[in-house]
């Protein structure tokens, strides 16, 4: 029998970054590591989190948790001092299901208790998928910011402003306008992907070494 | 007498970038200048638009069209191959009354026209205030894209996200990080202003430098 826990707010953050696309069932996950990191991500951005050692129980071995709206749904609207955990239940190691309950607790090995109050339980099964080597994706920081624009799409970068201290997002584009950015999200915990648009054009744009061209600011809106 | 009219889309992109801030209300309306052109902004950021020229009668002198919730929700909801413009009618140039219509037509012309089927009728007035001097703030373009990485509110980045054409977006800061950048949303007719976050800039270092590049977490990165 294996328990395991993490703060709430973990997977309120992670849920919006795995895929909804029915076709890529396969990333409708989110893996839960032995060394307490949370990543999700759906092949355009990527969210990872380490946890602090009182937000978390990891598990014995990384877990690939199913995503879903329902255990999403409970694990909003926390109220001020009331902290909730998700709290994982697997019975037999050789097994794959589990019971994800969402409790209130001031500590993760308080929710191991069983007099934690329980808000929400599903009985569902982990992921049975290869654990992803997300950490080969993570692109080094340069040095200096690098002299590039790149296109990005609206609504992913929407997704890391929710997850953002202060709302502040810093998008640092790691190599040029067609490399995945670094997103800055002004926390310690948590970091982000995300892969510019037209991704393929920029490559085949940097191959031949044209970098996108900025555009021009209409006539109409200059100073006459 | 004066009227004057543009698409209705115009008005819906334009609304959710005035400022709803009473203390400030030079900025609650929508500028539609004697050149055709449609400004609206909060000061952190701006919208500016031109409809093109067959699609619109310009106001006589520039005007302030009040920012109504009412007369954006009548702007949205176009159905394909039935257009809806804004059309302005002012009986007296010497007064600020105003008669705001909604109406469907195929052309500016048609708009015009007693038989125009309407949808929303508003009586307001013209805002007396004057609008910001906003050309002055539109950056010139750099040559190349500048090496810094601004950080902006996420919510200001998704605001453009309702304007871009295909909801990709490009920020290119025109100078260094503290300076508006210019929002390129993949339109002819249409581009942003957008102001990063206010930082801090830490002690020792030039005032002109931009802020250091955060660091990859060690949890996050390869060798881990």
């Amino acid at each position: 029998m294996a328990k395991y826990a993490f703060g709430a707010q973990y997977y309120r953050d992670a849920f919006p970054f795995v895929s909804s696309d029915a076709t890529r069932a396969n990333r409708a996950r989110i893996l839960f590591a032995t060394d307490g990191t949370i990543v999700a991500t759906d092949g355009y951005t990527l969210l990872a989190m380490q946890l602090d050692a009182a937000s978390h129980v990891a598990p014995p071995r990384d877990v690939i948790i199913p995503s879903s709206k329902a255990l999403f749904g409970a694990c909003k609207a926390e109220k001020r001092g009331r902290p909730k955990f998700v709290v994982i239940d697997q019975p037999d190691r050789a097994s794959r299901a589990i019971t994800i309950g969402v409790v209130h607790a001031a500590t993760a090995a308080d929710a191991l208790d069983h007099g934690a109050p329980v808000v929400f339980t599903l009985c569902t099964k982990l992921h049975d998928a290869t654990i992803p080597a997300w950490r080969d994706n993570v692109p080094a920081m340069p040095e200096h910011a690098p002299a590039a624009a790149p296109t990005f799409r609206v609504r992913y970068l929407a997704k890391f402003g929710r997850v953002a201290s202060g709302g502040g997002i810093r998008v640092i584009p790691a190599g040029g306008d067609s490399a995945a950015a670094y997103v800055y999200l002004g926390r310690d915990d948590a970091i982000g992907l995300i892969l510019p648009m037209n991704y393929s054009r920029a490559i085949s744009g940097r191959a031949a070494g044209k970098p996108a061209p900025l555009p021009a600011v209409p006539a109409w809106a200059r100073a006459s | 007498m004066a009227k004057y009219a543009f698409p209705a889309s115009y008005y819906r992109d334009a609304f959710p970038f005035a400022s709803d801030d009473a203390t400030r209300p030079r900025l609650t309306g929508v500028l539609y200048d004697a050149g055709g052109t449609i400004v609206a902004t909060d000061g952190h950021t701006l919208l500016a638009a031109q409809p093109y020229a067959a699609d619109r009668v310009a106001p006589p002198h520039d005007v302030i069209i009040p920012a109504c919730k009412a007369l954006f929700n009548a702007c949205k909801g176009e159905k394909r191959g039935w257009p809806k413009y804004v059309v302005i009618d002012q009986p007296d140039a010497a007064s600020r009354a105003i008669t705001i219509g909604v109406v469907y037509a195929t052309t500016v012309a048609e708009a015009f026209e007693p038989t125009a089927r309407s949808v929303f009728t508003l009586r307001a007035e013209l805002l007396a205030e004057e609008f910001v001097r906003w050309r002055a703030v539109v950056p010139a373009m750099p040559e190349t894209a500048r090496a810094c990485a601004p950080t902006y509110n996420a919510r200001y980045l998704t605001r453009f996200g309702g304007v871009t054409r295909n909801e990709a977006l490009r920020v290119i800061p025109a100078s260094d990080e503290r300076a508006a950048a210019f929002v390129d949303l993949g339109r002819d007719d249409a581009f942003g202003i957008l102001m990063p976050m206010y930082y801090a800039v830490p002690k020792g270092t030039a005032s002109a430098a931009n802020k250091p590049l955060p660091a990859v977490p060690a949890w996050a990165s390869r060798a881990s």
